[in-house]
């Protein structure tokens, strides 16, 4: 079984969870395709690992996007739902709904916010809270030659410390979209259209990598200059765990996989400068730490 | 409750039966309160410190372990203990003086 495993053409099965897309947009259904087919999942050897969601009843969520009558654009999955004006706006608020579905679908693996950047053989891992700059930076440092496996959540497997970036599609404003361009990041063509692209519209790796070799806990506010700096890996552990939500697993085994993961990696904090000039700086890092470490 | 300046060199300290110390490979402990679920980080003279409240090593005696450790005034080096003890108690993780 393949983690991302399909069904039919309209089904879609992310990390164990399984939904089933019906929509009478084509766009939306080519979208959506575009994201939970192609994400990048590290290649865990035998399909599913153990504590990834399970199909237990065989049931599969349906995930509705479809168009009005009245040109608007409705979106439902199981008990949320709404209506937008525009398909990108159903898709951001659907794609949402997948994401949370996923984590609390989770029997065992434990969701953290944080973006996801493949750099060699390991994952860069950016946290930080909401409106810290994740997004940006991942397009930056995609600008910049990296992979960027998800730039929101990633679950993380608390025996192996495996992480596996969640799917979802990055949620840039027209400020963010404006700044990257200044930096030189070609949007997709999709962009000014639908606003709804995927980390696959950057590059899909060979192999992704298994385990987090750098976390950056990113913190404001911004200054002239970005600045990075060490951080010890107590001092990390407690910055993640304040971008960990409730999960599955009680508080005490939760915070060992986090130190367990700020144990095998590389910590800094990351205050941001300017966006060319951050995404420069975390670059330099982790080439620099790369060959420091051989 | 005592402030650092009002612990008596003689008291002694008891770590909280519900405080979990998750230690890392970098010498820093992650303290976790489970009943408040207080997430502390501790550096490496903080994690000694930790260790001896212990309800057995005084604020002397921890003072006195870290002089041998670390080349610094006494006298400095007891303020930040006190410091560091009068944080613990605030907090919750540690339970005394006693």
């Amino acid at each position: 079984m393949s983690l991302s495993q399909t069904a039919s053409a309209d089904s879609f099965r992310v990390y164990g969870w399984p939904f089933r897309l019906r929509t009478n947009v084509p766009d939306a259904e080519r979208l959506v395709a575009g994201l939970y087919r192609n994400f990048h999942a590290p290649g865990l050897a035998s399909g599913l690992a153990p504590g990834l969601a399970p199909d237990l009843d065989g049931s599969v969520a349906e995930a509705i996007v479809e168009r009005d009558g009245d040109s608007q654009f409705s979106w439902r999955l199981g008990e949320n739902g709404g209506k937008t004006s525009t398909l990108s706006g159903a898709l951001w608020n659907l794609e949402a709904a997948l994401c949370e579905s996923i984590i609390r679908s989770q029997r065992r693996w434990i969701a953290i916010h944080a973006a996801t950047i493949q750099f060699g053989n390991s994952w860069a891992m950016l946290a930080g809270c909401t409106q810290a700059g994740k997004t940006t930076l991942s397009l930056a440092l995609a600008r910049r030659g990296f992979l960027v496996g998800g730039d929101d959540v990633a679950l993380v497997d608390p025996d192996s410390l495996t992480v596996l970036p969640i799917p979802r599609c990055f949620h840039l404003d027209d400020r963010g979209a404006g700044l990257l361009q200044d930096d030189g990041l070609r949007l997709p063509a999709a962009w000014p259209r639908h606003r709804f692209i995927v980390p696959h519209d950057f590059g899909s790796p060979a192999k992704p990598p298994d385990r987090a070799g750098w976390l950056i806990f990113m913190r404001g506010p911004r200054c002239g200059h970005p600045s990075i700096a060490p951080v010890s890996q107590a001092e990390m552990s407690a910055r993640v765990l304040s971008e960990t939500g409730q999960g599955p697993l009680p508080d005490s085994e939760t915070i060992g996989v986090i130190c367990g993961l700020a144990a095998g990696a590389s910590c800094f904090t990351l205050t941001p400068g300017s966006l060319g000039e951050t995404a420069d700086a975390v670059a330099a890092l982790l080439s620099e730490s790369m060959r420091s470490t051989g | 409750m005592p402030s650092g300046e009002e612990l008596a060199g003689s008291d002694l300290f008891l770590r909280h039966r519900e405080v979990d110390a998750n230690p890392l490979p970098d010498e820093t402990v992650l303290l976790f309160q489970k009943d408040t679920s207080l997430a502390v980080p501790i550096n490496r003279a903080g994690a000694a410190i930790w260790e001896m409240c212990d309800g057995v090593h005084t604020v002397d005696q921890i003072v006195d372990k870290l002089v041998e450790t670390y080349d610094q005034d006494r006298g400095r080096i007891e303020q930040d203990v006190r410091t560091f003890l009068d944080e613990l108690i605030r907090l919750g993780l540690v339970d005394g003086p006693c």
